[in-house]
């Protein structure tokens, strides 16, 4: 099947075993931090989910929202508001290759009363036609619905933590590549860098979790979640990825037992003005980590083999 | 005017009349301890008489810059020595709007067991928005917290058509949780 809603997967091809020696990430001194890597070209827009063969739409302004900007010259007559806050979805996520990310094409809200005299600026507000997930809840990521979008709230509460919930805990090693919104790709893997992008005031971590401090999550474009089977046969272990919210809202995707050649991409999340959507990726191809994390747009990052990022 | 104490309110409207907005700083002091300041973020509540925010969109922060009707806005960069500064358009805040609500609080992540204990200092201050001039300064609000992780400022409120501004200084060693289940915000 010819997944046709991720245009940069259209790079995709299968992949060869690693080589032998090529062992997953190990504990070790660390060299120092990559550089900053420029954006992968060939990945372009992120955002841009829309079908290969369609016009693509004008990229989003994802810089950090404007609203608060004040602008005495901007008198906001044309500034539309947005509208109350929508109740959960239960729309499908299914649809992502026509128009649910089709940023350019929603309808933005009518105007409030207040907004020809306001001095402030709406926020961006297009309405993705994503489910949501209230506090408490538990939803499963399936391939049917495999997209999740957090409040803006949601996506700035505390952190968001992924954990695998399988027998054997060493059987399954959980890493996170990540972009932040200056254009720095990084990865924190478990013992070998388990902050990044800075250690100081680090935003992800990785230990037996990948967490996310969502106090800097407007320093952050988009992440996504490895995961990199340590069983000898470099088989999944099964059980269940457990994404866990603040607010205590848990989003379950089911693991499977198949054979890698690696490392396998679990669950991706991009930061889509302001609001953290994530999506399980049920991606049925594997590879290495560098070979993973490539054809999902990090070409940023640096090696130093196949599973060990510099 | 001397600063207020936890408790005082004074009349907006009665000091400056024809008031029209007013911007609210916070001005910390972390001691320079970054995991702290750097985990610090301050919420704005717009509550109904029944306490509770008005819509999710009546809730400002860091990553929601601005309430849904427009009035209320947290700015990117605060000027002046505050560290987070809320411009608030009186005239604009919508008539079910009874209080305003400034809440400082730790975010919880890699910031192990830190509470706003070793804040040194924590003062609200409340400007003209029309020129910036200051109208008010309350009393250092950090003195006395021990366990807390979030502390209940100062607030705005409506009192006999006038717009009143309260200092609270209330701790709650809940953090984020506890304001959000007393304002009824959704996390």
């Amino acid at each position: 099947m010819t997944r046709d809603d991720l245009p940069f997967l259209r790079r995709r091809s299968r992949m060869t075993p690693p080589p032998s020696s090529a062992n997953p990430p190990a504990a070790q001194s660390g060299p120092p931090a990559s550089p900053p890597a420029a954006r992968p070209g060939a990945s372009a827009n992120p955002l841009d989910l829309a079908r290969p063969d369609e016009p693509r739409v004008a990229p989003l302004d994802l810089s950090r929202p404007g609203a608060a900007r004040v602008d005495p010259l901007d008198l906001g007559s044309s500034t539309p508001a947005p509208t109350p806050a929508a109740p959960e979805r239960t729309g499908s996520g299914l649809d992502l290759g026509s128009s649910a990310l089709d940023l350019g094409s929603s309808t933005p809200a009518p105007a409030s009363p207040q907004a020809p005299t306001s001095r402030h600026r709406a926020l961006p507000d297009h309405d993705l036609q994503l489910r949501g997930i209230a506090e408490g809840q538990v939803l499963q990521f399936t391939p049917g619905n495999p997209v999740v979008q957090l409040t803006r709230t949601q996506s700035a509460a505390g952190e968001l933590t992924f954990r695998a919930e399988i027998s054997q805990p060493n059987d399954l090693i959980l890493v996170a590549a990540f972009e932040t919104t200056d254009g720095r790709e990084g990865m924190v893997v478990p013992s070998l860098r388990p902050q990044g992008p800075d250690p100081s005031a680090p935003i992800l971590r990785a230990s037996s979790t990948i967490t996310v401090n969502l106090r800097f999550i407007t320093r952050l474009r988009r992440f996504f979640v490895l995961g990199v089977p340590r069983r000898s046969d470099l088989r999944l272990p099964g059980g269940t990825l457990v994404t866990s919210t603040y607010g205590g809202a848990r989003l379950d995707l089911p693991l499977g037992t198949e054979v890698t050649l690696g490392a396998k991409a679990l669950l991706t999340a991009y930061v889509v003005e302001g609001r953290i959507v994530l999506r399980a990726e049920h991606d049925p191809y594997s590879g290495t980590l560098q070979q993973v994390c490539d054809v999902y747009g990090y070409g940023g990052l640096s090696w130093r083999d196949p599973f060990t990022p510099l | 005017m001397s600063a207020l104490p936890k408790g005082a309110n004074v009349s907006l409207s009665k000091e400056i009349p024809g008031l029209t907005g007013v911007v609210v700083g916070v001005d910390w002091d972390t001691g320079g301890e970054r995991a702290l300041g750097d985990n610090l973020a301050l919420l704005t509540l717009l509550a109904g008489a029944d306490g509770k925010v008005v819509s999710q969109d009546h809730v400002v922060h860091f990553n929601q810059l601005v309430s849904s009707d427009l009035s209320t806005a947290q700015l990117e960069q605060a000027l002046g020595g505050d560290d987070e500064q809320v411009e608030v358009e009186l005239s604009g805040v919508p008539e079910s709007v009874q209080r305003i609500v400034f809440v400082l609080y730790l975010s919880e992540s890699g910031t192990g067991r830190r509470t706003l204990a070793r804040l040194r200092s924590c003062i609200v201050r409340v400007l003209n928005l029309q020129g910036g001039a200051q109208i008010i300064a309350s009393a250092n609000l950090a003195s006395g917290l021990d366990a807390e992780t979030a502390i209940s400022l100062a607030e705005l409120y409506r009192r006999g058509g006038e717009w009143k501004f309260r200092v609270l200084g209330s701790g709650y060693s809940s953090g984020l949780a506890g304001v959000a289940r007393d304002f009824g915000v959704r996390l």
